[in-house]
């Protein structure tokens, strides 16, 4: 009972928000080993309107001794990502990934270029002149969108209550979309640490 | 204090580490040596003169890199390039390989264009800028290949894409 | 029958080398342009990339191996007793594979009435050729001994058969082989090609295939020589043996002293002195040798 009316409380103490409490996501590799850079993703709000949403971090993905930083990029739909260089040799980014495909023809240092990404879901992202650079966007529409850290551990800390589906996307992750998704009946998570594994390959 | 001590560490423990040179920006360390210049040098003081010496080589340098920061199949390259760096380097390279008196202090070929993705084609260019910055000096086109014959085998550690 | 089969084993031999020839691009994309001036030679009148009369290991148009390059030329030769010309276009594929095709014509004007052919009567031909780099660089290789290697084919089918027959010509169409060396010596300035020939074509085919001195094809050597004289200029002189198969007339070794000029990337321009002794019973065949050819 006061299971149920506690939340009922903050909601009425908190008017605008949904009912909401943290969620903590641990996502593991098919041996029990944490994944970083997975991207766990709630289901959006009733007219939520990813365009006019703004996460916390920097839409943002720079190029830096010969990387792509972050290496995994949560955005939006609708986002406009700044590349700027960040090396002193030039780099060429394209990708390949569907609706989301660009390129950015050769630019060198400290040139920041636009992109926009309209369209939800992974976009993969090389360099035409350095093989070894991948990286990923991951293009959502919500606003519950975390990644897990070194320790394969992500936070959502305004999840709304009641029972969730969790997506968990990883750029190795075999399954056909990259995602395996986790039902939380309601209550399930409070006070703890969701589990989910994912098959991944080895990567490229 | 203990900057002064971490930059002393970091030199300590950087073999053949040179000091940055003012106005450059630093580089990762390595060895330096003649051999890094790419090739040995010419023998016939006929070319170093033709060349119009260490002055005539410090001008046709600036000129190339004049040239090739406004020429859009390399602009791009050298934009992110440290230009007191790359004329300096340039000008000792080409005064050792035509044997006058200087020595080459930067680095082998092959690491300092790593990861540029230099093609054929930009190589090229880059030769055209070095005729026309030579023509510009007045050095003899049979002398410009004297120079050119040594420099064309360094395609093969300059181009990798 | 057998010349097909031998066309057909060197055109998937070529097409293979040039799917291998990129590595393996991240994207597949190409680009054009690129060569250094002059470096992708002319046209020589078979239609290949090389000098005036001789293919060289060169690869025509001025593509790099990341692209893809072409050209078109025009060459004429008037002789004091016919006009020869030759016309045609070549594709190079990365630097490492050529295709061409040169049509060839040899007007006997008044000369063709004084062999009974009648005023104006015209052999021609067509020429289609492959040639592919095997080995070495001409222009970055400065520190080596070894030269660019190429090995090309020509095939020709001529037009006059039964004038051809009537002469003691053997077939109205045949093949060279070919393998050509090429290599530039910056410190001296100097182009120096060299190619050896499989062919038994009578005057480069112009009169047929074999004859009733011999129907087997020889060995004959081509040798070219060029010097700088600037970026867009280069002098130089030809040499090209012939084999001799036709009994009514002695066919004559071709030479040229050349100049070729190249106005800007796309367009070169060759003025020679051509030599090419006796054709058809009528010697001191030599005269003025232009060509122009453009690509990209």
């Amino acid at each position: 009972m006061i299971r149920f009316l506690l939340p009922l409380a903050l909601a009425v103490l908190a008017p605008g928000h949904a009912s909401a409490s943290p969620l903590e996501v641990q996502v593991t590799d098919a041996s029990g080993a944490p994944l970083a850079n997975a991207v766990i993703t709630l289901p959006a709000p009733d007219g939520f309107d990813p365009e006019r949403h703004r996460f916390q971090w920097p839409m943002m993905m720079e190029q830096q001794r010969l990387q792509f930083v972050p290496h995994v990029l949560v955005v939006p739909r609708g986002a406009q990502v700044e590349f700027p260089n960040r090396d002193r040799v030039r780099h060429h980014v394209y990708s390949f990934s569907g609706s989301n495909a660009f390129e950015l023809e050769l630019y060198g240092r400290e040139e920041a270029r636009l992109v926009g990404f309209g369209h939800p879901g992974a976009v993969v992202l090389g360099c035409n002149i350095h093989d070894a650079m991948i990286g990923y966007i991951r293009v959502v529409e919500t606003p519950y969108a975390a990644m897990t850290g070194a320790d394969g551990v992500a936070a959502i800390a305004d999840a709304p209550e009641g029972p969730l589906t969790v997506t968990v996307w990883h750029p190795y992750a075999t399954s056909a979309d990259g995602t395996a998704t986790l039902a939380l009946a309601e209550g399930d998570s409070a006070g703890r640490t969701a589990q989910i594994s994912l098959n991944i390959r080895a990567p490229r | 204090m203990i900057t002064l001590l971490a930059i002393a560490a970091s030199l300590a423990l950087t073999p053949a580490a040179m000091p940055t040179p003012p106005g450059e920006l630093p580089v990762d360390p390595y060895e330096v040596s003649n051999s890094n210049a790419g090739a040995e040098p010419l023998s016939d003081p006929a070319v170093f003169e033709a060349f119009g010496g260490i002055e005539g080589i410090d001008r046709i340098v600036d000129d190339m890199v004049e040239r090739i920061t406004v020429d859009p199949r390399l602009a791009d390259i050298f934009r992110a390039s440290d230009f007191v760096r790359l004329r300096r380097t340039l000008k000792e390279q080409f005064c050792y390989l035509l044997g006058g008196p200087c020595d080459y202090t930067g680095m082998p070929m092959r690491s300092s264009h790593a990861d540029h993705g230099i093609t054929t084609a930009e190589f090229n260019a880059l030769v055209e800028n070095l005729q026309l910055a030579m023509d510009a000096e007045g050095v003899p086109f049979r002398m410009q290949n004297r120079l050119l014959a040594l420099l064309a085998p360094m395609q093969r550690d300059i181009v990798t894409r | 029958m057998r010349k097909i089969v031998i066309l057909a084993t060197l055109a998937g031999a070529i097409l293979s080398a040039a799917a291998s020839a990129q590595g393996a691009p991240s994207r597949f994309d190409f680009e054009t342009g690129g060569k250094l001036l002059l470096t992708r030679g002319i046209t020589e009148v078979g239609g290949a990339g090389g000098g005036g009369i001789t293919p060289w290991a060169v690869i025509t148009g001025n593509e790099t191996d990341r692209g893809i390059g072409g050209t078109v030329h025009y060459t004429r030769l008037d002789l004091p007793d016919f006009t020869f010309q030759s016309y045609g276009a070549a594709i190079g594929l990365f630097d490492r594979v050529e295709f061409s095709y040169a049509r060839q014509e040899f007007d006997t004007g008044a000369t063709g009435g004084a062999l009974g052919l009648g005023n104006g009567f015209t052999f021609a031909q067509d020429i289609w050729g492959a040639k592919l780099r095997v080995a070495g660089d001409a222009v970055y290789g400065q520190d080596r001994w070894m030269p660019q290697i190429a090995v090309g084919v020509q095939y020709k089918q001529n037009d006059q058969g039964a004038v051809i027959g009537a002469v003691g010509g053997d077939s109205a169409s045949g093949y060279d082989l070919y393998a050509s060396a090429t290599k530039l010596y910056l410190s001296q300035s100097l182009l120096v090609n060299v190619t050896a020939r499989l062919t038994n074509a009578n005057q480069n085919g112009l009169l047929g295939f074999g004859g009733d001195l011999g129907t087997d094809h020889t060995l004959q050597g081509e040798v070219s020589v060029g010097y700088m004289i600037s970026r867009r200029l280069v002098v130089g002189a030809e040499y090209r043996f012939m084999p001799d198969n036709l009994g009514f007339a002695r066919q004559d070794d071709w030479y040229d002293l050349f100049a070729a000029y190249a106005v800007n990337e796309h367009l070169t321009l060759t003025a020679a002195w051509a030599d090419l002794g006796s054709i058809a019973t009528f010697g001191e065949q030599r005269g003025l040798f232009l060509s122009i050819q453009a690509g990209f």
